[in-house]
């Protein structure tokens, strides 16, 4: 049977991202993470009823798993050793919180025999290092070294038309980029898409009350933007910014290839056994 | 793409800002990770209260102004 697992927060992105792989897939897997710091995963089952509503109980699933050890492990790992060789692009903590969902996705697959994998992810946060293209493209290498394949089906959808204004500051400085911002990119929008399929009420949700009642709430984006925006773009260029990243997350991705490659051959004894929640 | 350019503002105001940021990523940088979280997260729920007291104060501002300016055209 063709499967596939999605890394699900229960937004607009992994939403359209999950009805798009129901397409081309018979059964999908939605996958959303808890962790200490990311409240109300419980929001993501609002379009998981829609997504069931539409295409069946039997092609859609749903879990729900704790990161806590995993995530504390990722995020503490090395970390002064990274913040000597790039400083506080270290603490980029949605970097670290998506990388750790990779790695518990990828676990999940190898455990379940599936073999393929996605998520939302789309140009619009372009400050978050696991959105960025280049470091996409590191995390799809991980995938494949263990024989599967990570997909980003909305990645160049269009931006929303009416994003709030907290996301228009935020984007404030790649708009204003000579090269064209990732606006530019693609027809419609995931809001639009899921509009068109029928699985949401309205073109563009995102920003509004109802796009917070429906996926985890999490402010941790929040300093490492304030620390971009007021301090490190102030010396370096976005393009610095892009290379260093890309330079943190291959070296992480590489060390948790090892880990990978080790639960492989050792299963209950390997140490990333120990740091998974089940 | 190029630097950010500060426009507007004094040098005091450019480095209040530059130091504020350095200094609440170094007390991050130090914590261990669930205490990173909740630091994190005290200052990520600051600036959220912020940004909505600005927006609030601005859209006051605002209604005002289009009031003044409504009220002289009679």
């Amino acid at each position: 049977m063709k499967e596939a697992a999605v890394a699900y927060s229960g937004g607009t992105d992994s939403t359209c991202a999950a009805a798009l792989l129901l397409d081309r897939f018979e059964r999908v897997t939605l996958l959303t993470y808890s962790r200490p710091g990311l409240f109300s995963p419980e929001n993501s089952e609002r379009n998981v009823r829609r997504l069931v509503r539409k295409y069946g109980g039997d092609r859609v699933t749903h879990r729900i798993i704790p990161l806590n050890r995993l995530y504390d492990f990722v995020s503490d790992d090395l970390r002064f050793h990274y913040m000597k060789k790039y400083g506080f692009l270290n603490l980029g903590g949605c970097g670290v919180c998506k990388l750790t969902i990779h790695l518990r996705t990828l676990v999940w697959c190898l455990d379940h025999g599936i073999t393929s994998a996605a998520d939302g992810s789309t140009r619009d946060l372009y400050l978050f290092p696991t959105q960025m293209e280049p470091v996409n493209r590191e995390v799809k290498k991980m995938y494949s070294r263990f024989g599967l394949v990570y997909e980003t089906p909305v990645y160049d959808t269009a931006l929303p038309e009416n994003s709030s204004l907290w996301d228009k500051i935020l984007r404030a400085e790649r708009l204003s980029d000579e090269s064209g911002s990732p606006g530019e990119k693609g027809g419609e929008s995931t809001g639009v898409i899921l509009y068109r399929l029928g699985l949401m009420p309205a073109p563009n949700v995102k920003g509004t009350l109802m796009d917070r009642h429906m996926q985890s709430r999490c402010y941790q984006f929040i300093l490492p933007n304030i620390y971009l925006i007021w301090n490190y773009f102030q010396r370096h260029s976005y393009d610095e910014f892009v290379e260093r990243t890309v330079s943190l997350y291959r070296e992480k991705i590489r060390r948790f290839g090892i880990l990978i490659e080790e639960y492989i051959e050792k299963k209950e004894k390997s140490r990333l056994f120990g740091l998974i929640d089940r | 793409m190029g630097t950010h350019k500060v426009t507007g503002f004094s040098r005091f105001a450019d480095w209040l800002r530059r130091g504020t940021a350095f200094f609440l990523c170094l007390v991050a940088a130090v914590l261990p990770s669930r205490f990173r979280v909740i630091f994190i997260e005290i200052i990520g729920w600051i600036f959220q209260l912020l940004y909505l007291w600005f927006k609030s104060l601005t859209g006051f501002l605002i209604r005002q102004l289009q009031e003044e300016k409504g009220g002289r055209e009679r």
